[in-house]
């Protein structure tokens, strides 16, 4: 009873002004099959979605763009801001014909996400909030870094060099931007504000996610839940996708 | 390799007493993800508070296990809240203490549903997620008795038979499948201290008692860790299993007069008990220890010891009244 894994394709269209590049499943769904989009994080593309991706192709229809800056998509000169990327990512998805979507993100991808969330809440039907960062009892730099680091020897290791590839696509003064644009989120502020039912998901070794800022999230969420995966850590979405999807599988099949 | 049993998460039928009470302290222990698993859904939410004080994770699932839905329920409730499951063990267990023709026909059959098709069911229920995984480790709590029988409960010793088959049937089939991180493991164990004789039915009679030798639970306990850590197909718990199995695979005939004779005399307490049929069919409130008291009975100081607590017990002298295991 092996997951059939589904095939994706890559597909670019011009939002906001930005050549985007999405991978976009490739299979056929029913018409009605609900659509997922995942947001990627820190400096990293949708590479690194793959993995869930393709689990999820056969039952959904499943979008991973690349904001602009990162992975495939055009690299502007000018570096977005979070604001701006969500902005972006509301056009993508006039530009895609996606009139409401569920919303999976990682890290990063989370902020992206409760910042679409605030700015246009009907265009969110639901979001999985996977490793929601950064912990505001510890933002600042150092901590964070340490906090990776340690992270680094719980995820599959072939993640490296799907990171090492990203971070040098998107380079040096946009690496330090993006990390600069995380710290500065104050996305506790934010939650209470995201009104649709939403999944937060810990890997019990997660690092960059303690417990207790994952509980702080959920209890700000009006409708958060929280569910703690053990044995993984903080990038379940590349080390442990049957994981995560089996866990967002019962999330959107509850009414 | 198996993944450590703090990564695990795990599920035991017939969590609220006995054996697999002592193995899920056991798993909590080790900060393992427990799904607890019995009919009585105030026993499992104390055991559930018990493991997360020890470090573990737990909720507790009330769960009948010859409902296949249930048990359907309960696989996917580890899938849904967990994202993984790694340990599945077939552990709920009745029996019934009676002649062979005596024995209500009801009870009899409802024995072998409980023991046979609540295993069958559960490793019905976890084999797809195993495979899905690649990995996991399904054990089936058996008894000696399934390699050494005894009279007067031919119900529970064909269960026990059968789920030794079963264990080795999976086993053949997952290696024709090169599912070579799934295991399937039959536990053993001699006779142990637990409730299980207060909870078995009884048309005897006469009162049950465990059989000597008696071991403790938390030695089957240790076991099942064990097995998680590093499965095989079968382990007995209790040094005495070793002997009664290879007196039954060696000397058949005395096999079977010896132990018919033992059972007959060393089975039953010299007291009369009225007919019951135990937790058959409804669970029973009482007796959801892990020990059922039967460890001492056999140890002469022991027996003087438990005769003094009775006494005080009657006579209404408050000293011993915390203590409800004797």
């Amino acid at each position: 009873m092996n997951r059939r894994k589904g095939r994706l394709a890559s597909h670019y269209s011009i939002a906001n002004g930005y050549n985007i590049h999405t991978r976009v499943s490739a299979e056929p769904v029913p018409a009605d099959a609900p659509v997922i989009v995942l947001v990627h994080g820190l400096v990293i593309s949708s590479r690194y979605m793959v993995p869930t991706a393709e689990l999820l192709a056969p039952n959904y229809r499943v979008y991973a763009p690349d904001l602009p800056g990162y992975g495939e998509s055009e690299k502007p000169a000018h570096l977005l801001t979070l604001p701006e990327l969500a902005e972006t990512l509301h056009r993508w998805m006039d530009e895609m014909a996606i009139e409401r979507a569920v919303f999976l993100g990682n890290s990063l991808g989370c902020q992206k996400i409760v910042e679409l969330a605030v700015r246009h809440p009907e265009r969110v039907e639901r979001a999985i909030l996977q490793g929601p960062t950064i912990d505001r009892h510890a933002r600042n730099f150092p901590i964070q870094f340490s906090r990776i680091l340690i992270d680094s020897p719980h995820e599959e290791s072939s993640q490296v060099f799907v990171q090492l590839y990203d971070y040098w696509k998107a380079g040096f003064p946009r690496i330090v931007h993006t990390i600069r644009m995380a710290l500065e989120d104050p996305i506790e502020q934010k939650l209470p504000q995201v009104k649709v039912p939403t999944l937060v998901v810990r890997g019990s070794l997660d690092p960059v996610v303690p417990q207790k800022w994952a509980e702080e999230v959920t209890r700000l969420l009006p409708q958060g839940q929280l569910k703690v995966i053990p044995g993984v850590a903080h990038t379940i979405n590349y080390s442990a996708p049957l994981e995560l999807v089996r866990v967002v599988e019962a999330f959107l099949r509850e009414e | 390799m198996p993944r450590p049993i703090r990564d695990s998460v795990i599920v035991i039928t017939g969590a609220s007493s006995g054996i697999g009470k002592a193995t899920a302290l056991a798993f909590a222990q080790q900060g393992a993800t427990l799904l607890l698993a019995a009919r009585q859904a105030d026993r499992l939410q104390e055991l559930a508070s018990e493991c997360r004080i020890l470090g573990g994770q737990a909720i507790a699932v009330p769960t009948e296990v010859t409902d296949e839905a249930a048990m359907n329920d309960l696989a996917k409730r580890a899938i849904d809240d967990f994202g993984r499951l790694d340990v599945w063990m077939n552990n709920a267990a009745v029996s019934l203490f009676a002649r062979f023709e005596e024995a209500p026909i009801e009870a009899f059959r409802r024995v072998l549903e409980v023991n046979i098709f609540g295993y069958v069911y559960g490793a019905r229920a976890a084999l797809p997620y195993f495979r899905e995984q690649g990995s996991g480790i399904l054990i089936n709590m058996d008894s000696i008795v399934g390699a050494a029988p005894q009279p007067y409960t031919s119900a529970y010793v064909m269960s026990k038979y059968a789920i030794r088959g079963l264990s080795d049937c999976l086993r053949m089939e997952l290696h024709l499948d090169q599912a070579s991180d799934i295991y399937v493991c039959t536990v053993m164990p001699a006779s142990i201290d637990t409730p299980f004789f207060q909870h078995a039915a009884n048309y005897t009679g006469r009162q049950t008692k465990a059989l000597d030798p008696v071991y403790p639970a938390e030695k089957v306990a240790e076991a099942v860790v064990n097995l998680v850590k590093k499965p095989q197909r079968e382990v007995l718990v209790g040094e005495a299993g070793y002997l009664l199995a290879l007196q039954e695979t060696f000397t058949p005939e005395l096999y079977e007069r010896m132990m018919a004779q033992q059972v007959h005399q060393n089975h039953f307490q010299d007291k009369l008990a009225p007919d019951t049929a135990g937790n058959l069919f409804e669970p029973m409130p009482e007796y959801t220890g892990i020990s059922g008291g039967w460890e001492h009975t056999s140890d002469p100081t022991q027996q003087a010891w438990k005769t003094v607590k009775d006494t005080a017990r009657q006579l209404g002298l408050p000293i011993f009244s915390a203590d409800g295991s004797s």
